[in-house]
């Protein structure tokens, strides 16, 4: 399997899924590509970070990777000479916050998988980095992956999870929760009105 | 003897400072606690790389804290909590790491 110079994110993170599934390891595109799998149109990651399996070895990874074009720098991210997309595989476990992921949602196209976070675990994976560092392009994107899948995002089991992260850090700014759902529902209701 | 909870004396000793302090840098890390800064970094990078600690850069300087996100934040709070009893002289450190502002120009 090749990738070609113009690959978009996706087609990256479908292709390493794909190649690593190949090769017995389950990789989970996370953080802010996984929201950029869901909201193409509303933000753009330059990276795909996958969490893996505990235990995966980088002599297995490394020669799936390299099969992609993609080869480990000193820093420990992956990189192509022709594609700008890095791919990464930050610690594990799966998680949002406390949350251990135990489940998430298998992509298929033309023969390639993708194994991403569920809509809403995404949304709760880019909230939680507005929640603890205030960076506003992650409540951004948290926004965006809510509208773009707003059918299937779990606002009840969202709005649980974010007050529970509350009571676990009473140095979490609960207004934020507030914030986020004002913005939701600006974000819901611009197209209508304008 | 030096023995350690999380694998070296250095490591325990910069989390235990970083949950005392809130967040530092590694220079400051390596004058409070009398380290090479070069061991300081590494021991950073490593844990920053299991995902218990997180650093940002700020300016020139890369602040450096526990990572509040990571699943098991809340317990090991608890934890360095308690180890901070058994070790006094790092509440001692942590209360010589100023915090509030100095007006430009003053002389220390």
């Amino acid at each position: 399997m090749s990738l070609s110079a113009e690959a978009s994110l996706v087609d990256v993170a479908f292709a390493v899924c794909t190649a690593l599934d190949a090769v017995g390891e389950t990789a989970v595109l996370t953080g802010g590509s996984a929201a950029t799998f869901y909201a193409p149109d509303s933000y753009q990651s330059r990276d795909a970070d996958f969490i893996l399996r505990f235990g995966a070895s980088r002599k297995i990874v490394d020669p799936a990777m390299s099969a992609l074009g993609y080869e480990r720098t000193p820093a420990g991210m992956y990189e192509h000479a022709q594609i700008a997309y890095t791919v990464e595989f930050p610690p594990g476990p799966l998680r949002v916050g406390r949350d251990l992921i135990a489940t998430w949602r298998t992509a298929r196209r033309q023969g390639e998988l993708l194994q991403v976070l569920t809509p809403t675990d995404s949304v709760r994976d880019r909230f939680i980095a507005y929640f603890a560092w205030s960076d506003y392009s992650a409540l951004a994107a948290a926004v965006s992956v809510a509208v773009a899948r707003y059918d299937e995002f779990d606002r009840a089991q969202f709005e649980k999870w974010a007050r529970d992260e509350v009571r676990g850090d009473s140095t979490y700014d609960a207004n934020k929760i507030g914030l986020f759902f004002h913005a939701l529902e600006l974000s819901l209701r611009t197209p209508a009105d304008s | 003897m030096k023995t350690s909870v999380f694998g070296s004396p250095l490591r325990d000793r910069i989390l235990l400072l970083l949950s005392l302090i809130g967040d530092s840098y590694p220079s400051e890390l390596a004058d409070k606690l009398d380290a090479p800064l070069f061991s300081v970094q590494r021991t950073v990078d490593a844990l920053q790389n299991s995902g218990i600690v997180a650093s940002r850069p700020i300016g020139t300087i890369r602040s450096v804290q526990l990572d509040r996100t990571w699943y098991a934040a809340r317990e090991l709070r608890v934890l360095l909590t308690r180890m901070t009893e058994a070790h006094p002289d790092m509440k001692t450190l942590a209360a010589s790491v100023r915090r509030r502002p100095r007006r430009a120009g003053k002389t220390i």
